[in-house]
């Protein structure tokens, strides 16, 4: 049986900014005393990747060719962050 | 894979994700609440784009309290008018801050330069409100037209302003070429329902606007707008004020404090449990009066004699 991919997308209750080579985001519906998130690097690269991909394959191709990087380098940590970024509200798993 | 350690946001950042939040916040708690001034007039084409430093927020008068509850609960603090600072002045709101964000939030419940009752003015707003897209979240706001009310008043208010004349213009020009001549009378009745057709005047008639409601503050009212600009270009002004109104019996006590209070000095001291030397700060605030008073005392003439 063909394990399931997970397909994932950027929470419609994260707000965010992208600017100044970083992404700033905000869990809206989990609000706490703590603020933003900020994303740079390679966790910036994957939240730019959501914005046109959702399966992990996909992201992992987008952000090693944004990065210039292997994709097997992205992807053996790529599960686990986006896992935490679940944990966090910014992303859902659909 | 690492994210960022560090944890500061910039202006850039801040402002528009506290926007989001706020409205967000606001829309959770069932409290009615404007995103006002700031990103909000760029995108309605009232302003140029430009950063800001805060975010200002409109409430429903009777949940502002509520609104700030839920902000502290967040960890932001109101900064507390010092006790000794004068009061001749209605506060129109709090400011709140918070040590992870680079912004302030300017909490009103009341905005400067409409006269109708705050409830009134607040529901007027409500009842033709926008949807912006900050953050790439909804943020409420006031429909253009009355961003456009909000922001001439926030002009006019403050002529001391760094990009006064510009903004002025740029909202000219807007409300002249934008507006058919229905649009701008329409806008005119709607300025003199909220009784703010006088205090905005200077912007209404560069933009050819039909003269409705004129003439009607006055009293306490035109006292308060008067004030108001003056306190914004004029240091000593407002000092000055408070001392007219205490009359003889509260004038020596308020003097006294005039020249021993400082905010930041007394804020400063008290915060850190030091005695500072007061003999020192009376000698600065003697040489502050003696440069700035005999302008505030004649500009306030000047005003009362218009």
């Amino acid at each position: 049986m063909t394990p399931q991919v997970a397909v994932w997308r950027r929470s419609p209750d994260a707000a965010f900014v992208d600017a100044e080579g970083r992404v700033a985001a905000l869990a809206l519906q989990s609000l706490d005393d703590l603020g933003a998130r900020l994303l740079t690097g390679p966790a910036a690269a994957i939240w730019r990747a959501l914005e046109a991909h959702g399966d992990e394959p996909s992201i992992a191709a987008a952000v090693a060719d944004d990065l210039s990087i292997q994709a097997d380098v992205v992807r053996e940590d790529l599960h686990l962050f986006l896992s935490r970024m679940e944990d966090e509200g910014l992303v859902e798993r659909l | 894979m690492s994210d960022a350690t560090e944890f500061r946001l910039s202006l850039a950042e801040g402002v528009p994700l506290v926007h989001a939040m706020v409205s967000r916040v606001a829309h959770d708690a069932g409290i009615r609440a404007l995103l006002i001034k700031g990103p909000i007039l760029a995108m309605q084409g009232l302003r140029r784009p430009r950063q800001s430093g805060d975010v200002d927020v409109l409430c429903d008068p009777p949940s502002a309290h509520e609104l700030g509850r839920t902000l502290a609960n967040l960890g932001w603090t109101a900064t507390e008018e010092h006790p000794e600072k004068p009061k001749v002045l209605e506060p129109l709101g709090n400011n709140w801050i918070h040590p992870r964000w680079p912004c302030n939030i300017d909490l009103h419940h009341r905005f400067l330069g409409f006269y109708a009752p705050p409830q009134v003015v607040f529901d007027a707003f409500w009842e033709r409100r926008a949807q912006v897209q900050i953050a790439s979240q909804p943020v409420i706001c006031p429909h253009p037209l009355d961003s456009a009310m909000i922001h001439g008043l926030h002009l006019l208010s403050g002529p001391e302003l760094v990009f006064t004349e510009t903004d002025l213009d740029d909202l000219v020009r807007f409300l002249k070429e934008s507006l058919t001549a229905d649009q701008k009378r329409a806008l005119a009745e709607r300025a003199a329902s909220l009784r703010a057709a006088d205090t905005l005047a200077p912007v209404l008639e560069r933009a050819g606007f039909p003269r409705l409601g004129r003439n009607h503050l006055a009293g306490a009212d035109a006292a308060d707008w008067r004030l108001r600009r003056l306190a914004s270009e004029t240091k000593g002004v407002v000092w000055l004020e408070e001392l007219r109104s205490a009359g003889s019996r509260g004038w020596f006590r308020l003097v006294v404090r005039a020249l021993t209070f400082d905010e930041k000095t007394t804020l400063h001291a008290e915060q850190h449990r030091r005695p500072f030397d007061r003999a020192s700060l009376i000698a600065r605030r003697l040489a502050a009066a003696i440069r700035y008073l005999p302008r505030a005392i004649r500009v306030l003439l000047r005003a009362r004699d218009e």
